[in-house]
This record gives C-alpha cells, sequence and structure tokens, in this order.
C-alpha cells in the first residue's frame, strides 16, 4: 500500500482514501470542506486517487507489487476472474429454467393444436387432390382435437354433409347442415347445400312438386350447370310418372337436351349418361326409383323397350 | 401516450432477458463485467457495464446480442400460442400469458441508443482496420436508431408482434 500526504492538513492516508483536486491532493476530511468553500470546481477537477498496488473493488493490499488494471483501475486477480466469469443470480437462473419449463409445458399442454393442424393441412391437401372422403375424415379428426373452435366442428359437418348428399342420403345432409350453417367459417356458405339437401329429401319424401320447385330455384342460380338442369329434368320426370301430363314429359325432355349439350362441352359425359339414362327410364316407364335401387336393377344400364321396338 | 416507465414495468421480462443477453456475449467474449443491473425503474432500465472491447467483432455482438436472444425467445415462446390463439381462435390463459411473455422479450430486442452509441464508438476505430464488419455495422447504428425513435410510435411493440405472431404466420 501506497500513503500520501494531505497537501491541505499535512497528515498522510492512504493514497486510495485521498482524492486529487484541482492537482491539490486533499483527504476526505479536508476536500469535503474545500468543496464546501469553493462552488466554482467542477466535477471534471475532481479525481478519486487510485493505489495501483490496492485493489479498486475488494481493497485488497498487494505490498509494493502494483496490480494489473482493469477498466484501468488495479484489481486483484480474484476480483479479475470474477468480473471476467461473473455469474448470472440465482433469481436469473430460477427465471430461466421456470421460462424453459414453461414453454415445454405449453408445447405439450397445446400438442392437440399441432395434430390438429396436421389434419388440416391433410384436409387442404385432400381438397386439393379431390379426394372429398379424405376430406371430410380429415376435418372431422380436427375438430375431435379442438372441441372448443366451433367452426372447426361446422367445417366437418359442412363436408361430411357434402359426402352425405353425395351418398344419397339427403335428409342427414340437411340435419347436419341446419346444425352447423351458423358456425361456419366465413368462407363456407351452406345456402347451396342446403338447397341440394332439401331438393333430394323432396325426391326421397316424393314431395315431386317441392322437387320441382327447388330444383328449378337451383337452376335459376346456376343456368350454366348440366348437373343442374339434369335435376329439373329429373322433377319434371317424376311429376311426369305421377301426373300422365304430356307437357311435364316435354319439359323434362327439353331440360334434358339442355343438360347434355352442356356436357358435351364442358365434359363428364360418362357420369351424365348414367344419370340421363335413370331419367329416360323414369318417363319411358312411369316408375320413379331411387338411384341405388337402379343400379341394382340395371347394372349395366336401361336400354329403352321402344328403341328395341323401333329397330 | 402511456407513459415508458408503465410500459417497462409492463414489459419487464423483455428488460431481464436484454440485459442477460447483453451479459451472456460478454461471457462468451470473455468480456468483463464490472457491474450489472438486470431491471430498475429508471432510466436506464437495466445497464451492464463492461470493460472496454478491443475486438470489434466482440463489441458487435455485446451491441447487438439483445436483438438476437431477444427475437429468438419471442418466437419461442409465442410459438406454442401462436396455434390457438391465431389459427384456431381459442383463447385461454395460458395462451395469453405466453403472448404477454413472448412479445414483451421480443420489443425489447432492439439494442438502446446506449448501445448503438458503443458500437459506433467500437467501429469507427476498426474500420481505420479494414474490418468489413465495422463497415456493415453503420447501417445497422443507423436502424439502431430509426428503432430507437420510432419505439415512441410502439415500432417496438410492432416488432415483438410480428416476430411473435406474423413470422409463424408466413411459414405455416
Amino acid at each position: 500500500m501506497r500513503n500520501i500526504k494531505c497537501d491541505d492538513c499535512g497528515q498522510t492516508f492512504p493514497l486510495s482514501e485521498t482524492f486529487k483536486i484541482t492537482e491539490k491532493v486533499s483527504c476526505k476530511t479536508c476536500a469535503e470542506k474545500l468543496l464546501k468553500s469553493r462552488k466554482d470546481i467542477t466535477n471534471e477537477q475532481i479525481q478519486r486517487q487510485y493505489d495501483p498496488t490496492v485493489c479498486a473493488n475488494c481493497g485488497k493490499d498487494n505490498g509494493d507489487w502494483e496490480m494489473k488494471k482493469m477498466a484501468g483501475l488495479p484489481t486483484c486477480e480474484q476480483c479479475m476472474t470474477f468480473f471476467r466469469n461473473r455469474p448470472y443470480p440465482l433469481w436469473i437462473k430460477m427465471a430461466l429454467a421456470g421460462l424453459a419449463a414453461i414453454v415445454v409445458f405449453s408445447f405439450a399442454w397445446n400438442w392437440r393444436f399441432i395434430q390438429a393442424y396436421t389434419e388440416l393441412r391433410n384436409f387442404k391437401a385432400a381438397l386439393l387432390a379431390r379426394d372429398s372422403e379424405k376430406a371430410t375424415q380429415s376435418s372431422r379428426a380436427a375438430a375431435e382435437k379442438v372441441p372448443e373452435a366451433k367452426w372447426l366442428s361446422a367445417m366437418a359437418s359442412y363436408f361430411e354433409a357434402m359426402q352425405l348428399i353425395k351418398e344419397d342420403k339427403p335428409a342427414e345432409a340437411l340435419k347436419l347442415l341446419n346444425s352447423c350453417k351458423a358456425d361456419l367459417p366465413s368462407t363456407l356458405t351452406a345456402d347451396e347445400l342446403i338447397l341440394l339437401a332439401e331438393t333430394g329429401v323432396a325426391f326421397d319424401n316424393k314431395d315431386y312438386e317441392k322437387f320441382l320447385l327447388l330444383a328449378i330455384q337451383s337452376s335459376e342460380k346456376h343456368p350454366d350447370s348440366p348437373k343442374v338442369l339434369a335435376q329439373v329434368a329429373s322433377a319434371y320426370a317424376c311429376k311426369y310418372a305421377v301426373t300422365d301430363d304430356e307437357q311435364f314429359k316435354q319439359k323434362s325432355l327439353d331440360f334434358l337436351q339442355k343438360a347434355r349439350t352442356l356436357t358435351e362441352k364442358q365434359g363428364g359425359l360418362d357420369k351424365f349418361a348414367e344419370y340421363e339414362n335413370r331419367i329416360l327410364y323414369r318417363i319411358e316407364t312411369r316408375n320413379i326409383i331411387s338411384r341405388e335401387e337402379f343400379k341394382n336393377k340395371f347394372p349395366n344400364g336401361w336400354k329403352s323397350q321402344q328403341k328395341e321396338q323401333s329397330k | 401516450m402511456i407513459p415508458g416507465f408503465l410500459v417497462v414495468i409492463i414489459t419487464f421480462p423483455g428488460v431481464i432477458v436484454h440485459e442477460a443477453a447483453h451479459m451472456l456475449f460478454c461471457k462468451l467474449r470473455g468480456v468483463a463485467v464490472l457491474d450489472v443491473c438486470f431491471f430498475r425503474v429508471g432510466n436506464p432500465c437495466g445497464y451492464v457495464l463492461h470493460e472496454e472491447i478491443e475486438d470489434f467483432g466482440t463489441a458487435f455482438f455485446v451491441s447487438v446480442g439483445p436483438f438476437i436472444i431477444n427475437s429468438l425467445l419471442c418466437i419461442l415462446i409465442c410459438s406454442p400460442a401462436f396455434l390457438p390463439v391465431r389459427v384456431f381462435g381459442v383463447n385461454n390463459p395460458l395462451s395469453y400469458f405466453l403472448l404477454w411473455l413472448g412479445i414483451s422479450i421480443g420489443m425489447h430486442a432492439f439494442p438502446s441508443t446506449g448501445d448503438a452509441k458503443a458500437l459506433l464508438y467500437n467501429a469507427k476505430k476498426a474500420i481505420a482496420s479494414g474490418n468489413m464488419l465495422a463497415v456493415v455495422s453503420y447501417p445497422i447504428v443507423l436502424l439502431i436508431y430509426i428503432a430507437n425513435i420510432g419505439s415512441m410510435f410502439w415500432a417496438d411493440y410492432l416488432y415483438g408482434i410480428a416476430i411473435g405472431l406474423g413470422l409463424p404466420s408466413l411459414l405455416l
């Protein structure tokens, strides 16, 4: 440790306990007196003195040997090691561990959302691949993972209803659609499907008046859809079958012709031919049977007796 | 206008992580940390006092360390909440806690003007020796100043939301 004499009181003090004020060395007491009497002294003119043999941090005395400096201040080896490897406080370590635990827990807790999201991606891929069965399965699987998301369940019901309509189960489809339509996402509207299902229900209930009315309603919305026009033809054929009124027969044939012309332009003649075959059967025999019954009865399609006779 | 000290109190985890990130890079690069304050109600709301850094690469990483660490933690913490809240619209307290925590940390990712000054000081010294990182750091310093001005208009908050919620939206 080095000592120095105070320029004011003349006493000797450890160097690290003195100050340099306007180039004069002062002990702590003299420095306080000086600063009280001289208001013109600025902060820049006051310097704390450091003893190069005493650690500025812990005060460790190194005898006559000068210590290494850190940030311009004499620092002992122990303090230097501490500053270079300053540990994080325990509460920071605990907080970090807590944070990691929360994140891990949250991932585990929300795993079902990740699974549901994966199912949604499968659903989108299936839609793009036009695989409606897989799309329906994936949307239902996603909805089961996140039952709180009503829109998801509604969307699953929507696609299930679509599937049911394809399977000729319009009553079940209608029930599903009516239960989900309020919660459907804005990108989906149930109105079209509801109309389609109601049309199917009217046919199943043999309410051909309503069947025709709904089919015409659909055709007004989609005048360029061969499928919808064929449905109108189907409804007129039903009316003809039950009333024997020739005007219904003619209208049925007219709509069928329109549908055929559009199908020839747009493609998909195979599916249309099957539907057309069933409508022609209905017109000729005045027998109304479901698609399923028709398929079972005529697995290779129906052939007109009139055509046979004319040959 | 919400007083700055109130914003700092509400988003205190971000301040703590910011200072911890400065300290982490000091430790990684062997820079002596003379004093550290992880959080306080005052200006600055936290600080890391370290020895003068000679190597510019070290100075660069110590200055921008919080940007890296806070941004990564923001993404990590917000990600478990992203799907329930943003995709499925399911709101639960855990998700909102995670979003508060993540966005609080993300919005303190910007280095402070103090960090920018330190970076600029070191860049000026390093550029004389043709250090390319020092050249690159000039626009970064400018960006830090712009970001700090933008913080007055919630740019820091928007940044937190952008990386916490916006980034997963882009990736998924």
